[in-house]
């Protein structure tokens, strides 16, 4: 079939992807040690597999890693996720859990920032974070304030953040730092857990603009709906 | 659930005895993702050139969220050009900013009664037929357009040379945005008018928008609307530039950069695109 010469020579303008950040803002004081943690770094590679497997996802998706324990980390910053290198992570000490919240937050606001300097779209940002505990070993003003930040960043359409409870969390702690209803996770599934956070990124991905998306259900690892 | 009704394509009657100088070629066309989904194209466009002068049109996109989103993309386009249909034909064209306002805003007050109605006879609610909707009047010596949501319109003044142009509005986030249900949405719309002879014009929706506008300087690319103007211009030239359009529409080009619905409204003055060097 024949093109029209004038349509044939329209350009188009390159523009990069629209950028989907998601922190994953991890557990690792010692309660979470032994199988629990093995089970995490599995999720963690399996995640790493179901995302770079998806062309779009791999290239909108970006994915950072913090941790909190007596000390907060931010164990990989922000990549895309098709160059998402999982870390393996150990467990030990108290739970910095405001700390870490503050620096999830902190990390986002700095990749904000640099979308728009860069002319950069992006969809709102996610932190998910998984613990087996409650804020334990910081002062309460910190985690005070944490929860503040967590309520006025959802309110403001800022981000949106998720808490996946694994046996042993203080739902009603978690309850109080997280506006929405937190997730409770199934003994150890982590690996079901990554795949289903897998599949909500890539379904966000893929919507171009003007969108909502709906999420696959939670079932297969949560005994509590979203 | 009743068709939406068919828009687009009417030149008035006076049109006849004087050929009408604006040239239009447009289509809406769905996306490879709504596609896959089963799902109908959920953009929509509508036009009128009246008096052989005017040019009044309009492109929607109805939101994926919304049960309805194309029904409602359909009847406020439809809406708006019927609207500003009747308010030029009684009357003269407006000279001042404030009167171009209030003549685009009746055309989205238009709209937005248009969608509550037709929720109504289909027992939904407006947000069920939420829409953005961009509204433009084109005459030889102004250009005007009222703009809610995203998408974007480009003018073409002094042969191509010169763009004028509207640029997304946005809720913030690249999947979030503004609609005629919106709350606030007349107030909010944006408004632009361009006391100055254009001589192209091209509406889209937000299907294109990473293919035609340059979004980290927030402009239009100028590579992509040179040659759609150049092809608006020389339209009746062409055995079937409709046809044309919709092949581009849904060539491997456009298809492998988005997914999305895209709509394409172009149109170009007669014997005044193309005639000053480029």
């Amino acid at each position: 079939m024949s093109t029209d010469l004038d349509l044939e020579n329209v350009e188009f303008a390159s523009n990069p992807d629209p950028r989907c950040p998601c922190v994953l803002l991890l557990d690792t004081s010692g309660s979470m040690a032994g199988e629990p943690i093995a089970a995490l770094n599995e999720g963690l590679k399996r995640f790493r597999d179901e995302i770079s497997g998806d062309e779009l996802a791999a290239r909108r998706a970006e994915v950072a890693v913090v941790t909190f324990d007596s000390d907060v980390k931010v164990v990989r910053d922000f990549v895309t996720a098709g160059s998402f290198d999982p870390p393996s992570l150990s467990a030990t000490g108290q739970t910095h859990m405001g700390a870490g919240i503050h620096k999830a937050l902190d990390l986002i606001e700095a990749r904000k920032a640099e979308y728009k300097r860069n002319g950069v779209d992006y969809y709102r940002p996610w932190v998910f974070m998984i613990t087996d505990g409650a804020p334990q070993g910081e002062p309460a003003d910190v985690v005070e304030r944490a929860a503040q930040r967590v309520s006025a960043s959802e309110a403001g359409k800022h981000v949106a953040f998720f808490a996946v409870a694994v046996q042993g969390a203080d739902v009603e702690k978690l309850r109080r730092l997280s506006a929405r209803p937190p997730l409770e996770l199934s003994g150890l599934k982590f690996v079901e857990l990554f795949v289903w956070l897998s599949s909500s990124i890539q379904a966000r991905a893929k919507v171009d603009v003007g969108d909502q998306v709906t999420l696959p259900p939670t079932d297969g690892w949560s005994s509590v709906q979203a | 659930m009743t068709e939406p009704m068919e828009v687009g394509s009417r030149q008035s009657p006076g049109g006849r005895s004087a050929p009408a100088p604006w040239r239009v070629v447009a289509r809406s066309v769905a996306g490879s993702a709504h596609k896959k989904h089963g799902k109908p194209c959920q953009d929509a466009h509508a036009w009128s050139v009246v008096g052989g002068q005017s040019l009044l049109a309009a492109v929607a996109d109805g939101a994926g969220s919304a049960a309805w989103g194309g029904i409602g993309a359909a009847v406020a386009a439809a809406s708006a050009v019927r609207s500003l249909e009747a308010q030029i034909q009684n009357g003269t064209l407006p000279a001042d900013e404030a009167t171009w306002k209030d003549l685009l805003g009746e055309a989205l007050q238009a709209a937005i009664e248009g969608i509550a109605e037709r929720a109504e006879e289909e027992g939904g609610e407006p947000r069920d037929l939420a829409t953005t909707l961009l509204i433009c009047v084109a005459t030889p010596a102004a250009c005007a357009v009222l703009q809610v949501g995203d998408g974007c319109v480009v003018a073409a003044a002094r042969g191509g040379n010169d763009l004028k142009f509207t640029l997304p509005a946005r809720g913030g986030y690249v999947n979030e945005t503004t609609f005629v249900t919106s709350e606030g949405a007349l107030e909010s719309a944006q408004l632009h008018v361009w006391s100055e002879p254009i001589e192209g014009l091209a509406m889209l929706t937000d299907g294109l928008q990473r293919l035609a506008l340059d979004m980290a300087a927030g402009r239009p690319f100028a590579g992509f609307f040179a040659p759609l103007f150049a092809f608006a211009a020389r339209s009746e030239d062409k055995a079937d530039p409709g046809e044309d359009l919709e092949r581009f529409l849904r060539s491997e080009r456009v298809w492998s950069r988005t997914d999305d619905d895209v709509t394409l409204l172009l149109a170009a003055l007669k014997g005044r695109y193309g005639m000053l060097p480029r």
